[in-house]
């Protein structure tokens, strides 16, 4: 290979995006000498579909990144325009910090602070090729001809790779509208074993704010108590915007139909799957057809545009059906479109293809994150970005690999649920994915991670010590709790006020703080006793908060953790990496087959395989039961 | 590594005189090596499910006995491994020295239940069917037998299915409302889901008193013979052993000396304890014989009190029956009036609660049909409290019974989470757990499981 032109990193991250952003940011604040490949500089920290971070489980994504010390959350909470705890009526453990997002200053925001990381370099150019020697990465090879060398190279490619974008019947390459496909990159991957596959993800049509006609639509306010992603944030934008609702009628639903054979969708064109939680319009009115309204929520694009997400009417069907149909919705009689919704069909590699720490299994330090494992989503893309670019380090440090469990992150859920289950559609994270939800709380993300961030060298020692602050401001606010006692004529009003009964001699706080009906910040604020016993800390979430949850929780989280160390069991039986499965005749031929390919390290990780049952495992066990038995002689 | 398992051979039926007996061969070479001592068609090739008549001979050459092979190509047969099954004379000589010449030929000696276990490794069986089988061979009557069979077949498994499915619907309920509240899907309310956890509960409760039923299948129902000396005990008692359609069989054994006999009556196992040095007497009797009495009923399932007609019933015995009735309420009572042949007109019952006849217990050992309202009687008291059982739901196994409840208790603290109006997210916590105790029974319930109950109902995707 001619290598005159070739230059040398320690790690190499090709993509801009969200997963690429953090990989590059992890890895060089970990300190390797690291490059950035995007093809277009500007398009770092881009939205490609709504303007919004976080939700109900991709919310505990995020602060999860954050806690480790990643930078989508602190990112967010610098852009938002709105902010929403979604959930807030149901239990803590399914709380979903959402922010809006000014989608011009986020993606600024991202380029600012990789631009502020010493040992991170940028290069604006199209990775071709991606160099292998014997097994192992040596670099990457650009459109521009110039060669990049380095031990590690992760790929974060979204929806670039071969991306066709639809629009009704009309089709034209790229990656997101008006930028490039990257082309050449999947079939260099086949060439080195990889197996591909197409998936296809679909946004909606953007609008101008100003030929809307907002009487007629309900208001969306964010909270006015906002909580920010970040546990570094003090302070959130002082203002924030509404979203706006209204509905689909009848009349849409009719025209959207007379488009459908036109469909791509429809007609077959568009091969990939699509998620099943985030159909098209046509999809919707297909589907459920006896629904007679689909809800869209108007979301404002940033402070000073007029651009305005139609969010709930993704479509690629052809736009003037597009704008006859947004016409005919309520606020949207006289709407002016900027841009119409499209399809997008783009590769990705099954992720059996990649071990737990991102790395691919068939070339040793090329690593896969965020779209091209067939996920969905900025926050799911953040997390394995942060996850590979960490794991990329730790291999040139000859570390063992940082894989999180299931019972520690949702971090851990999403990558177990990739290379153990695989997936056919593209992938997002619900709170109902993770059978441990009730340990993995969003409040609680920093208490489980931050401590390994800052071990890895990349959450810093600030971070760090707020964290033990805030784990030390709960610990004494509880004390402070039960040894506080309260008085009936103190606390008798509020207890009558939310309907449980009062006391009649004096009580301990923690006692009253156990009754469901009670708000432990309300109790405090009644009793004038919140100075005396609330130990404060840096931070913007109430410590009242964090101990009320803990308080009521208890009991749950202690059976949980038996579960989890239950399941744990399964987690000890190492299964050998060379194992035969083709020699096991007794297990399924489907299991043999999903075992072959995705190798588990361990029993647990194999028996969440889909199509491995429980008497395959049952089979495994008592062979690797003989497997550690001396064998006599 | 089991890496082509090897070849394993028992002798599959009872020891002791019989006119046939089978000797099973299991695993790769199982043709192989029966061909190796058999004189008749070639074992090797003959087709899969085919009988041949013909020799077995000793690794001398020495015929040892005539039999007939039958020959299972994998995987249709009962281990999901070639199987060769020889049938052979009865008796403990012929099965022994055939199991022998094969063992010779490089078989190796199954440890109890390898086959069944090679069934269940092979697929061939799912967990439950395979604890049936072992059911099967403990199977003590017919009811049990047809139980374990149907549990074989997987009509329980079936029934375990429902229940997965209405756990599930109940789950994806619960999970829309966590997962999806942004979307405007229709949640359930409190009455509907109530109305869920009620059903699953319901389904849960059947399948737990079956398992009372399976009991009583597997172990057969206690029954004591009580009453005063002379009251006719003994006399019933070998008339309802002698029927001709009984079982009977003395059962040695030191954990059992209280059992006199047992025997099979409609298709139920009856054990019969001996109480014949009870004497019921208000409060002079020796402090062994109360003692031995109190034992016997505290384990026992039915109390059939005889009493004799002539006599009548007194009311020391009537004070001691009604207070029993206060002590063991669990405890089904039977009042017979025995020597109804050597009384005249219509007989005088005393006014107690519970099942009451007059019979003759020496007459039943000439007319069968005396016997039949006692035994009517029997059967009634013993599947009252079970109501209608279909056979196919019936738990039998212990480590069933203990994840069935589990699961149910799972399910009612999902229920005080409903009703104390906690958030969804401990409602869920419950019902994992209830999903996840039946997983234990069923194989894994994941939560793709569950999100495919979701998108498949409701219209998500904002």
């Amino acid at each position: 290979m001619e290598f005159f032109l070739e230059e040398r990193y320690d790690v190499i991250v090709v993509g801009g995006g969200h997963a690429g952003a953090e990989a590059a940011a992890a890895a060089a604040r970990m300190g390797a000498r690291t490059l950035l490949v995007t093809m277009s500089l500007e398009a770092i920290g881009r939205m490609s579909c709504n303007p919004a971070i976080g939700g109900i489980g991709k919310g505990h994504l995020v602060r999860e990144i954050d806690a480790l010390g990643g930078i989508m959350g602190r990112m967010a909470d610098q852009t938002g325009i709105q902010f929403r705890m979604l959930n807030r009526s149901k239990g803590p453990a399914v709380w979903g910090p959402r922010a809006q997002c000014d989608r011009k200053r986020y993606a600024e925001a991202v380029r600012r602070e990789l631009e502020s990381i010493p040992n991170l370099w940028m290069r604006a150019d199209t990775v071709s090729e991606v160099l292998v020697e014997a097994g192992r990465v040596r670099g990457v090879r650009t459109q521009l001809g110039k060669v990049f060398l380095a031990p590690c190279v992760i790929l974060t490619n979204g929806t670039f790779l071969n991306g066709v974008i639809h629009v009704g019947e009309r089709q034209l390459g790229g990656g997101r509208m008006g930028e490039r496909a990257a082309t050449g990159l999947t079939a260099c991957l086949e060439r080195l074993g990889f197996e591909s596959g197409r998936l296809k993800t679909g946004t909606p049509p953007r609008i101008d704010g100003r030929t809307i006609d907002y009487r007629q639509l309900q208001e969306q306010p964010g909270d006015s108590d906002p909580l920010p992603f970040s546990y570094m944030t003090d302070r959130l934008p002082d203002r924030q915007l509404s979203c706006w609702l209204t509905y689909t009628t009848p009349e849409v639903h009719a025209i959207l139909r007379t488009g459908f054979d036109r469909s791509p969708m429809f007609t077959g064109r568009i091969k990939g799957r699509g998620p099943r939680y985030c159909p098209s319009i046509e999809d919707k009115i297909e589907r459920f057809s006896e629904r007679d309204r689909h809800p869209i929520f108007l979301e404002p694009e940033g402070w000073d545009t007029y651009e305005v997400y139609v969010n709930g009417f993704s479509t690629s069907l052809p736009e003037e059906v597009q704008v006859a149909a947004l016409r005919k919705i309520p606020g949207l009689e006289r709407v002016h479109v900027l841009r119409p919704g499209y399809a997008i069909e783009y590769d990705y590699f099954p992720p059996y293809q990649i071990r737990y720490s991102l790395e691919t299994k068939y070339v040793e330090g090329l690593f896969f994150a965020g779209q091209i494992n067939g996920t969905t989503g900025y926050e799911e893309a953040a997390a394995q970005g942060l996850m590979a670019g960490i794991n990329a380090v730790q291999k040139l440090r000859g570390a063992e690999p940082v894989v999180l469990r299931r019972s520690e992150a949702y971090i851990g859920v999403l990558i177990d649920d990739l290379v153990a289950k695989g997936t056919d559609e593209p992938y997002r994270m619900f709170t109902s994915r993770a059978e441990h939800r009730i340990l993995l709380r969003q409040d609680n993300a920093d208490l489980r991670l931050t401590e390994l961030g800052y071990r890895l060298g990349l959450a810093t020692r600030e971070r760090y010590e707020r964290m033990l602050q805030k784990k030390e401001a709960i610990a004494r606010t509880r004390r402070a709790l039960e040894e506080t006692t309260v008085r009936p004529e103190q606390v008798n009003g509020y207890l009558e006020r939310v309907g449980t009964s009062p006391i009649d001699r004096p009580e301990r706080l923690v006692r009253l703080a156990l009754r469901p009906q009670v708000n432990l910040r309300e109790l405090l604020e009644a009793t004038g006793l919140r100075e005396q016993v609330v130990v404060p800390t840096p931070g913007m979430e109430p410590v009242e908060l964090l101990v009320e949850i803990e308080l009521k929780y208890e009991g749950y989280m202690d059976r949980e953790r038996e579960l989890v160390e239950k399941m744990r069991e399964l987690e000890d039986w190492r299964i050998p990496p060379d194992f035969d499965y083709e020699a096991v005749e007794t297990i399924s031929k489907e299991a043999r087959e999903k075992l072959s390919k995705i190798r588990p390290e361990n029993l647990g990780q194999a028996s969440r395989i889909s199509g491995v049952r429980p008497a395959d495992i049952s089979v495994l066990m008592v062979l690797l039961r003989r497997h550690r038995r001396p064998q006599p002689v | 590594m089991m890496r082509r398992g090897d070849t394993i051979a028992a002798i599959a039926t009872a020891r002791g005189r019989a006119a046939l007996a089978i000797v099973r061969l299991s695993g790769p070479d199982a043709c192989r090596i029966a061909a190796a001592c058999f004189r008749g068609a070639d074992l090797q090739t003959v087709p899969s499910h085919t009988a041949h008549f013909g020799y077995v001979l000793s690794p001398k050459g020495d015929p040892i006995d005539q039999v007939v092979a039958t020959v299972f190509r994998a995987p249709r047969s009962y281990t999901g491994e070639d199987i060769v099954e020889l049938t052979c004379h009865g008796g403990d000589l012929a099965p022994q020295l055939i199991l022998e010449t094969l063992l010779h030929h490089g078989a190796r000696l199954a440890e109890p239940g390898e086959f069944t276990l090679r069934a269940f490794l092979n697929g061939k069986l799912d967990l439950a069917q395979a604890e049936a089988v072992a059911d099967l061979i403990h199977a003590g009557s017919i009811r049990a037998h047809r139980v374990s069979l149907a549990h074989l077949q997987g009509r329980y498994s079936e029934q375990l299915q429902r229940l997965r499915s209405d756990l599930l619907e109940l789950c994806a309920y619960v999970e829309l409302e966590l997962d999806f509240s942004e979307e405007d899907v229709e949640f359930a309310d409190r009455a509907q889901l109530e109305a869920l956890l009620d059903r699953t509960e319901r389904l849960l409760d059947e399948l737990l008193r079956s398992y009372r039923l399976g009991e009583l299948l597997r172990d057969g129902v206690r029954v004591v013979i009580g009453g005063r000396p002379n009251a006719g005990k003994s006399t019933l008692l070998n008339a309802l052993l002698g029927q001709d359609r009984a079982i009977v069989s003395p059962v040695p054994g030191t954990t059992r000396d209280q059992i006199e006999a047992e025997a099979e009556i409609e298709g139920l196992r009856f054990r019969f304890v001996d109480t014949a040095g009870l004497r019921i007497t208000a409060d002079q009797i020796e402090a062994e014989g109360v003692r031995r009495a109190q034992q016997a009923i505290a384990a026992a399932d039915v109390l059939v009190y005889v009493f004799d007609l002539t006599a009548g019933l007194d009311p020391e015995e009537r004070a001691y029956l009604q207070r029993l009735q206060e002590e063991q309420p669990a405890l089904a009572m039977i009042v017979v009036g025995n020597k109804r042949d050597l009384i005249e007109g219509t007989p005088v019952l005393p006014e107690l609660n519970v099942p009451m006849l007059a019979l003759s217990a020496r007459r039943a050992r000439e007319t069968a049909s005396e016997l039949q309202p006692l035994i009517q009687a029997l059967v009634t008291v013993v599947t009252a409290d079970l109501g209608n059982m279909d056979d196919s739901a019936v738990v039998m196994n212990q480590r069933h019974r203990q994840h069935l409840a589990h699961a149910r208790a799972a399910v009612r603290a999902a229920r005080v989470a409903l009703a104390e109006g906690v958030g969804g997210d401990l409602l869920a916590l419950e019902l994992r757990r209830a999903l996840h105790e039946l997983g234990a029974i069923t194989g894994e319930i994941t939560t793709e499981d569950v999100l495919d109950q979701i998108f498949s109902r409701f219209c998500i995707g904002k």
